[in-house]
């Protein structure tokens, strides 16, 4: 097949094979371990799988590899060389390229101008007329078929994606890495990517498939490597595992955290206290109906994009609702934002702290008071000693380090940020706290503790409507669970009485009848 | 845990005033004597005023470039209510007008949800355009001792106009560090997002700030009209620019989030000195624009600008 003859774009056929090995490979993200020791290879002509729940570090292996990450520790060897400096751009060069699952591609420019980014024909930095002959044969080669002269801001996400794996061709790119390629994909398109990968793999390309789908997955990958943890369970052949043996590799027996002991919780005798009824809104909630009682821990169990932050911003009055009713305290209400919901006893604590959590430019007394200055002030003037007495004793209770009440919080451990954000909230009282990935990025010390408050503010009535990409954090947790599907409540079920295949297999179950169909 | 750069984003103005000092001192005899160290003072009152206040706009994440354009129209209300009705009214009237600008400033900014840097530019068009209508393209002359009392008279041999600056920076530094509002200031310039999901009114206390930063310009306004005894719509001219230079120059980050009231008039100050010291050394005056950029600069090397 002679189809691109160009000099600078001939090298996907003829392309030399290549080989990745990762020796040693540790990262952690500060003090985090994303990835624990990996061992592995990678060789052209596979399709090489990478499987694990959320968080297990399979993204990360991918972005290392990729260059997008630098490793804390280990080395890659690229044809058994051994890299010392490792970028994107220098993945680019020696042939890696990486689609991510956020898409980066420059809305305003037009597809042509996107795929030959940065790599464009040009007589002394001066444009040439583009050279669309060039675009053709990519375009020939992979059947996408998208208009070049189209802006990328008008196209759809799926067709953006394609704008970025053609962008991959064009850089003669030998091993693509592809991070979640597929989850804004339809069925048709999916199974056209998938054709195209094994036409790739035929013509000596690594592809690196990073997925959840676990179903793609094992119809299209040579090889699979199963994640868990941080840590490499093992790597097989395809033909050597099915769905269930891949399933169980990646759930474990994870005895690492054992959750703290609850009472049974009689839902019978309490009041309610939220309920949804069929709501529906603009941000891709379709069907949501739930109820939680008094000091009740409510779970949701769902994927990554099933909806489920989408439900709890609703609740909270970010986002508007377009049908159905919230009825709280057995009133139906209308809130208008997250001042009138936090009125009424409502908290949500998001899931990046980062960016909607704390004010890095504050110290952690002021992080923690923010939410209810009327406790500590009189006229509007501040009581400092009133507050450092009140921060202090929340800061020993949740056991937050430094102990010290004018900490900068930016160079706190992720466990202890967490801390100081549910401090935040409880120095508020809250009657429902919506609580979005509370454990996200914190070490197992942390995370007990964690654990151990939520236990205890449902033990003293607060009620708590958890999500988590750990799917074991809310079975051990709550005391009824909602499994949610593309914005919508599946069922209900107790935790207590389910195992964690049967949430698992439900959950991907989901979303094999989904691609099917 | 000591934070060199942390250090010197707070005390860089300071070691910056001292250094000017010293070489100052050793220049000439005329520099460190009370009287011109007074007279440094009382003159940039007005521009220290709008500092002070500016600071807690630039905190919450904003800019204000309208600041001397209300402070003209501020200056030529005051000085036509001073002929045409009574001095002290006029002189008390300035502080509100500039209250109502500044508030005007806030409802645009948050209603419309544009950048407070685009829309003060626009506003400071329309209020100058304001003045101009006032005074119709006259200067208004006000030679009242009931008038001029303020700019001009002293307690104690130190003007009155110092002791409303020393009264006014107090109760901005209180505002920002003592109170509710203060500390919702600094937790939406630090993080807006994370602040409207705290529950504070982010709107609100933007109109605050910028109602306040309004009310700052009038009280300069009546302070140097007062004291040059003549309204005129072209009061002012390229003092907003000077207030944020001087605000920056204090350290406190055009990020938002952090900063404080003594160092932008500390910030005033440094600006003064470099002014002072070209007066009192006779140095040619062609060197005094490039002399001060260059020390904003340096200062803003030190400070500015790392996030």
């Amino acid at each position: 097949m002679t189809i691109i003859q160009e000099p600078e774009f001939n090298n996907i056929e003829s392309g030399s094979s290549i080989n990745i090995r990762v020796q040693n490979l540790t990262k952690s993200f500060s003090g985090t371990i994303a990835l624990d020791n990996i061992n592995l290879e990678f060789n052209s002509g596979e399709i090489h799988g990478l499987v694990g729940q959320n968080g297990a570090g399979k993204s990360t292996l991918g972005k290392i590899i990729g260059g997008h990450y630098k490793s804390t520790s280990g080395d890659i060897y690229i044809n058994n060389k051994k890299i010392t400096k490792w970028s994107s751009k220098m993945a680019l060069d020696n042939g890696i390229a990486m689609i991510h699952q956020e898409l980066a591609l420059v809305p305003g420019l037009t597809v042509f101008e996107n795929i030959f980014l940065g790599i464009e024909e040009n007589s002394f930095g001066i444009l040439r007329k583009k050279n669309f002959n060039l675009y053709k044969k990519i375009d020939q080669k992979i059947g996408f078929n998208i208009n070049p002269n189209q802006k990328v801001v008008n196209l759809r996400i799926a067709d953006q994606q394609k704008v970025e794996i053609m962008r991959a061709f064009a850089r003669n790119a030998r091993v693509i890495i592809m991070d979640e390629p597929t989850s804004s994909l339809t069925n048709d398109e999916v199974q056209k990517l998938h054709e195209l990968m094994i036409t790739l793999n035929k013509s000596g390309c690594l592809i690196i498939y990073v997925s959840h789908f676990l179903d793609a997955i094992i119809e299209v990958c040579s090889k699979i490597t199963i994640l868990r943890d941080g840590k490499l369970i093992r790597t097989n052949s395809i033909l050597k595992e099915n769905k269930s043996t891949v399933v169980e590799a990646m759930l474990g027996t994870s005895a690492e955290i054992a959750f703290p002991m609850k009472k049974n919780f009689e839902s019978k005798n309490v009041k309610k206290i939220l309920e949804l009824k069929n709501i529906r809104s603009k941000t891709g909630i379709k069907n949501v109906s739930l109820d939680i009682h008094k000091g009740e821990v409510v779970g949701l169990l769902g994927l990554v994009g099933s909806g489920r932050t989408e439900i709890l911003r609703s609740i909270f009055g970010i986002d508007s609702i377009q049908e159905g009713e919230i009825k709280y305290l057995n009133h139906s209400i209308k809130l208008k934002g997250p001042n009138d919901a936090i009125k009424k006893g409502i908290v949500m604590i998001p899931e990046d702290r980062r960016k909607q959590g704390l004010v890095f430019t504050q110290n952690s007394k002021s992080n923690i008071t923010i939410t209810n200055l009327l406790k500590i002030s009189d006229y509007g003037i501040l009581k400092f000693n009133k507050e450092i007495i009140l921060v202090k004793k929340l800061i020993e209770q949740l056991d937050i380090k430094p102990t010290n009440t004018d900490g900068n919080i930016s160079y706190y451990s992720g466990g202890n940020q967490q801390k100081v954000l549910f401090a935040k909230w409880m120095f508020n009282s809250p009657k429902l706290i919506l609580l979005d990935e509370p454990t996200r990025g914190i070490d197992i010390g942390a995370k007990r503790k964690i654990y151990e408050l939520i236990n205890d503010l449902s033990a003293n009535g607060v009620s708590i409507l958890l999500v988590s990409s750990e799917l074991e954090e809310v079975m051990g947790l709550s005391d009824r669970a909602y499994l949610i599907k593309n914005g919508k409540t599946l069922k209900e079920i107790i935790p207590s009485k389910y195992s964690m295949d049967d949430v698992l297999f439900s959950l991907f179950e989901a979303k094999k009848i989904n691609t099917v169909n | 845990m000591f934070n060199f750069v942390n250090f010197l984003r707070t005390y860089a103005v300071l070691i910056l005033i001292v250094l000017l000092m010293i070489i100052l001192t050793l220049s000439s005899e005329a520099f460190l004597t009370p009287r011109n160290l007074l007279n440094i003072l009382n003159q940039n009152t007005p521009l220290a005023i709008i500092a002070s206040a500016l600071t807690l706009v630039i905190i919450v994440g904003g800019f204000d470039l309208s600041t001397a354009a209300i402070f003209a129209v501020a200056s030529v209300t005051a000085a036509w209510i001073a002929i045409n009705y009574n001095p002290y009214v006029g002189l008390l009237v300035a502080p509100l007008i500039g209250i109502v600008l500044g508030y005007l400033n806030g409802i645009i900014i948050t209603s419309l949800k544009v950048h407070s840097f685009l829309s003060t530019i626009a506003t400071s068009l329309v209020f100058r355009g304001m003045a101009i209508l006032i005074t119709g393209g006259f200067l208004i002359p006000v030679r009242m001792k009931e008038f001029t009392w303020l700019g001009r008279e002293k307690i104690f041999d130190v003007h009155v106009a110092v002791y409303v600056l020393l009264v006014f920076a107090i109760i901005s530094t209180f505002i920002l560090n003592r109170t509710t509002i203060g500390r919702y200031i600094f937790a939406i310039g630090g993080n807006e997002d994370a602040s409207i999901l705290s529950g504070i009114k982010v709107n609100l206390v933007k109109i605050f700030a910028f109602s306040f930063c309004g009310f700052a310009s009038g009280i300069a306004a009546a302070v140097q009209v007062s004291r040059i005894s003549l309204g005129t719509s072209q009061a002012g001219l390229g003092m907003e620019l000077q207030a944020i230079a001087a605000v920056i120059l204090g350290g406190t980050s055009i990020y938002g989030g952090s900063g404080a009231v003594w160092r932008s008039i500390a910030g005033v100050m440094l600006l003064a000195l470099i002014n002072n010291g070209f007066n009192i050394l006779n140095a040619d005056p062609f060197y005094k624009d490039l002399t001060t950029g260059l020390v904003i600069i340096a200062a803003v090397a030190l400070t500015a600008g790392r996030k």
